[in-house]
């Protein structure tokens, strides 16, 4: 999906408002009025920012373009830049801050497009992106609008993210840093993050079917679990922009909804939709790429091999492996020339040298050919060294961690000998003998330590761990569902989604 | 994955399966070919037992498989697995039709 954003990149013109802070405070007062850090984004850099009330709920929120700690740029959505501007006018004291309309237009570039434009760096769609004042062409925009969508960040529907408590948005992930200090509002934000977390949440749910006009409520067996912002068509199937409860915020989970008389399947995704970066799609380019060559497409490989690499410039096989395809068609300098490539990338490559080696010998050059080879040498020895010390170096570990086991098992053993029925203890050792593959007496400990504290979620998890290896597939299941349920009572969404995970898995 | 990426001889199966049985490795273990650096011509063979990984191609004989990775593929797409146990040596032979140079102890060679 989107595969052409990936490969080639794309650069859109934003019609969003620009506004200028400008003076010697700029940097500090913006830093404690909005959610995100500002003072640790480096200069010529950019990221997303809040602005909340005191209750948390949002009030405005816009790209941060920091070029200097006395000028920084918000780039907001027309309709809040007043509401931005107001609201920052309203908490200036005496600051020196100048807070102005700036009438400059910006484009975006993203993926690969972005290498190549000067401006605030930072990522934008779960890419890396560059936002500029240059007047770009426009490039690759077909698929924008959809792509946008599906990735999360927000747009110009502003009435999705304005006046919900910033915990209950996609800006939560994007522009709230829980280390940074005060501004307004930020008591509420981290009270609920400390506790169980968000009531609701952002996802975008996927449906595979076409369908429209679907209201703006979610229902799932009666009741209300969330709500719909919008929703878009494209490829077959129905993506929703929503907000669900915390019962039902688990990744891959299926929901089956209701709409007046019409029922449908929906899968939840967080945001962003599209999780792979381009270093991911540089891997399944290469992965494209070892295809095409083992059936004989030399051509294709060559050319898959070539994008892999421009899209992620520090792949090391991808270089190897082009410079071995061209020496099998006795290309030797342009071979030559990508191993140069891979050894400056990785000094302690042996198959660079002797590679090099190789087709410098086919070229006649003997002298050069024989220096890599001895490079190659000292390199492989150097390697075997490393080797050496890094089995060391686990066996050791390996070796405290079976000392650290033995003396948390007396620990608990300890303590069943007073208590056979204690939860803690019965999980600890559930877990030890998980650890040490003896799953049938992980499972009896474990078991305990449900029996005896059934809102134990990590003890669920654990439980189906011992009981998949176990090959016990059906009772993992029902643990899994079980544990599911208790640790999104609980607020535990990391035991939630791991369990949730596992389940998909088996299913 | 095809068969056709590397070739093994039925003597060079038979010595593989044989070695099967005899470690009786466990069902995500096969034999893996590879390339490493080094060696009197450059590039030499290794053979060994392996985990399967996720993007092996697999070669599967009954039970017995035969594990190349993506990069290894690229070095060893065409070679011919054989066993020879003659007067000169006992043991498994790389036959490489694209190899311009193998050195004397049969194990190194460039492409």
């Amino acid at each position: 999906m989107f595969n052409n954003i990936f490969q080639n990149g794309l650069i859109f013109k934003s019609n969003w408002k620009l506004i200028e802070l400008a003076g010697s405070e700029a940097e500090h007062f913006i830093q404690n009025q909005s959610t995100n850090d500002v003072k640790s984004l480096n200069n010529n850099h950019f990221q997303w920012n809040t602005l909340l009330d005191i209750a948390g709920k949002v009030v405005s929120y816009f790209l941060l373009l920091k070029q200097s700690s006395e000028k920084i740029f918000l780039l907001t959505p027309k309709d809040l830049e007043d509401v931005l501007i107001d609201r920052l006018d309203k908490y200036l004291i005496a600051e020196d801050v100048n807070i102005i309309k700036n009438e400059q237009s910006c484009s975006f570039a993203l993926g690969i497009k972005a290498k190549k434009v000067n401006g605030f760096k930072g990522t934008f769609l779960n890419l890396p992106a560059v936002i500029s004042f240059e007047d770009l062409e426009p490039f690759n925009t077909n698929d924008l609008e959809k792509f946008w969508f599906i990735q999360g960040d927000p747009t110009e529907n502003t009435s999705e993210v304005l006046g919900n408590i910033v915990n209950n948005t996609y800006l939560e992930e994007l522009a709230v840093n829980y280390k940074k200090g005060c501004y307004l509002g930020q008591e509420t934000v981290s009270k609920i993050y400390s506790r169980r977390g968000a009531a609701y949440k952002f996802v975008i749910l996927e449906i595979n079917d076409f369908l429209e006009n679907l209201g703006d409520n979610l229902i799932c067996e009666g009741k209300k679990i969330g709500k719909i912002f919008s929703s878009l068509n494209f490829q077959n199937k129905t993506y929703i922009r929503a907000q669900i409860n915390r019962e039902n915020r688990l990744e891959n989970k299926k929901l089956f909804l209701e709409h007046n008389d019409i029922k449908f399947e929906a899968i939840v995704h967080y945001a962003p939709f599209i999780k792979y970066g381009l270093e991911d799609f540089a891997i399944n380019l290469y992965d494209e790429a070892i295809k095409a060559f083992q059936n004989d497409d030399e051509e294709i490989a060559i050319e898959k091999l070539l994008k892999s690499i421009e899209l992620n410039p520090g792949f090391e096989d991808a270089y190897e492996s082009l410079g071995v395809i061209y020496g099998r068609q006795e290309k030797f300098e342009q071979a030559i020339e990508l191993m140069e490539k891979l050894s400056n990338l990785n000094p302690s490559s042996v198959m660079a040298h002797t590679n090099m080696s190789l087709y410098h010998m086919r070229l006649g050059n003997i002298e050069i050919a024989e220096e890599h080879k001895s490079l190659a040498t000292i390199k492989s020895f150097e390697k075997f060294g490393k080797d050496a010390e890094n089995k060391r170096i686990q066996e050791q570990l390996e070796k405290q961690k079976q000392e650290e086991l033995g003396h948390r098992e007396s620990m608990f053993k300890q303590v069943l000998e007073i208590d056979k029925e204690d939860a803690l203890a019965n999980y600890g050792m559930g877990d030890i003998e998980l650890i040490r593959q003896d799953y049938f007496e992980s499972i009896k400990y474990l078991e305990q330590a449900i029996k005896t504290d059934p809102k134990y979620s990590v003890a669920y998890l654990t439980l189906s761990k011992s009981l998949i290896k176990s090959n016990q597939l059906d009772k993992a299941k029902e643990i899994l569902k079980l544990g599911i349920k208790v640790a999104t009572q609980n607020g535990d969404m990391m035991p939630a989604n791991e369990m949730q995970s596992m389940l998909v898995d088996l299913s | 994955m095809s068969k056709e990426l590397v070739q093994i001889t039925e003597k060079a199966l038979g010595q593989i399966k044989e070695i099967f049985e005899k470690e009786a490795p466990d069902k995500n273990t096969g034999l893996r070919l590879a390339v490493v650096g080094g060696g009197c011509s450059g590039l030499s063979y290794k053979i060994e037992f392996g985990q399967i990984k996720d993007k092996d191609n697999i070669l599967e004989f009954g039970d017995v498989k035969v594990l190349i990775d993506p990069k290894s593929s690229i070095y060893l797409k065409g070679i011919v697995l054989d066993y020879k146990d003659g007067l000169n040596g006992k043991g498994f032979v790389f036959d490489n039709p694209n190899a311009k140079n193998t050195c004397g102890c049969g194990e190194s060679f460039s492409v």
